[in-house]
C-alpha cells in the first residue's frame, strides 16, 4: 500500500499546487476547493500508510479524521476539517463568508490539517 | 552564489502563531527541496538576501532593487513558506506590495537558524528556482 500511499501524497502536492496558483490570484473561491482537494488526497494517503483502505466517499473519510483526532487527542486537527468542509460548501455557494473569514479558514486548514497529516504520512512512510 | 527565488506574494490571515513576533502576513514561497531540505532548516529560521526586483503586471516596481530583505521559514507539505520579516515589511508596504498579482524576485544567500548559527546558501553556484 505504500506505493498506492506516495501516489496519494503527489497527487495532494499537485492539488496544493492549484492552490497557491489560486491564492495568489486572490481566488479565495477556488483556492479554498484546490485546498479541499488536497485534504481528501492526503486523508487517504495516510490511511493507505497506516494499511488502510477508505471508500472514496466523504462519510469515511470523515470517520477517518474524527477516530485520528481522538487517538492523537487533538482537537484542533478536527476543527480544521471542519473548516476544509466550510471551504468546499463555500466554493458551490459563493459569498456565504467574508474574505477574512475564509483566509482564516485557509490558514487554519493549511496549518491545522495539512502540515501535521503531510508530516503524519511520511513518517509512517518512513517507518514501512 | 546563492539562491535566486522568483515567487508571487501570497496574502494569508495571519503568520503561524510561534513566528507571529518576526514575521508578517505576506509570504512568498519556494520548494522545500531547494531550501530547508538540502540545509536541514527548521521553522522559525531566518532567511536572508536581497530584493532584485518586484514586478506587477510586467511593471516593475521602482525604489525596490537591492534592497536587503528577511523572511522566517514555516514548511508546509514540501514547499517552504517564506514570511517577510517585520523589519523588511516596512518597505514593501510602502510600495504598495500588500495584495495580489505581485511577483517578487529575490537572492537569497544565509541563514540564521533558531539556535544562532549562520549558513551561507549556495556560496559555490547560483540555484534559480520558482515558487
Amino acid at each position: 500500500m505504500s506505493e498506492e500511499a506516495l501516489g496519494k501524497l503527489r497527487t495532494t502536492e499537485e492539488h496544493m499546487d492549484n492552490f497557491y496558483k489560486a491564492l495568489a490570484e486572490g481566488e479565495l473561491d477556488k483556492a479554498g476547493e484546490f485546498l479541499w482537494a488536497a485534504v481528501n488526497a492526503l486523508i487517504h494517503a495516510l490511511a493507505l500508510a497506516r494499511g488502510e483502505r477508505l471508500p472514496a466517499k466523504h462519510g469515511p473519510v470523515r470517520d477517518f479524521v474524527r477516530r485520528l483526532a481522538g487517538e492523537l487527542e487533538d482537537k484542533a486537527l478536527w476543527d480544521a476539517f471542519r473548516d476544509a468542509e466550510r471551504l468546499h460548501a463555500n466554493f458551490y455557494s459563493p459569498g456565504i463568508f467574508e474574505e477574512e473569514e475564509l483566509r482564516a479558514m485557509i490558514d487554519n486548514v493549511v496549518y491545522g490539517l495539512i502540515e501535521p497529516l503531510y508530516e503524519l504520512a511520511e513518517s509512517e512512510l518512513r517507518k514501512g | 552564489m546563492p539562491l535566486l527565488v522568483s515567487s508571487p506574494i501570497y496574502i494569508s490571515n495571519a503568520p503561524p502563531s510561534s513566528i507571529a513576533g518576526e514575521a508578517c502576513y505576506v509570504f512568498i514561497t519556494v520548494r522545500s527541496r531547494w531550501l530547508s531540505r538540502p540545509y536541514e532548516l527548521s521553522d522559525g529560521d531566518i532567511i536572508s538576501g536581497e530584493i532584485v526586483e518586484v514586478h506587477y503586471k510586467g511593471e516593475e516596481l521602482e525604489g525596490l532593487s537591492g534592497a536587503p530583505a528577511s523572511f522566517v521559514l514555516w514548511t508546509v507539505a514540501g514547499r517552504d513558506h517564506l514570511y517577510v520579516h517585520k523589519s523588511t515589511w516596512p518597505l514593501l508596504r510602502d510600495h504598495g506590495v500588500i495584495y495580489e498579482g505581485h511577483i517578487m524576485v529575490v537572492r537569497l544567500d544565509r541563514v540564521i537558524r533558531t539556535s544562532g548559527q549562520e549558513v551561507q546558501l549556495y556560496p559555490e553556484r547560483e540555484i534559480k528556482a520558482e515558487g
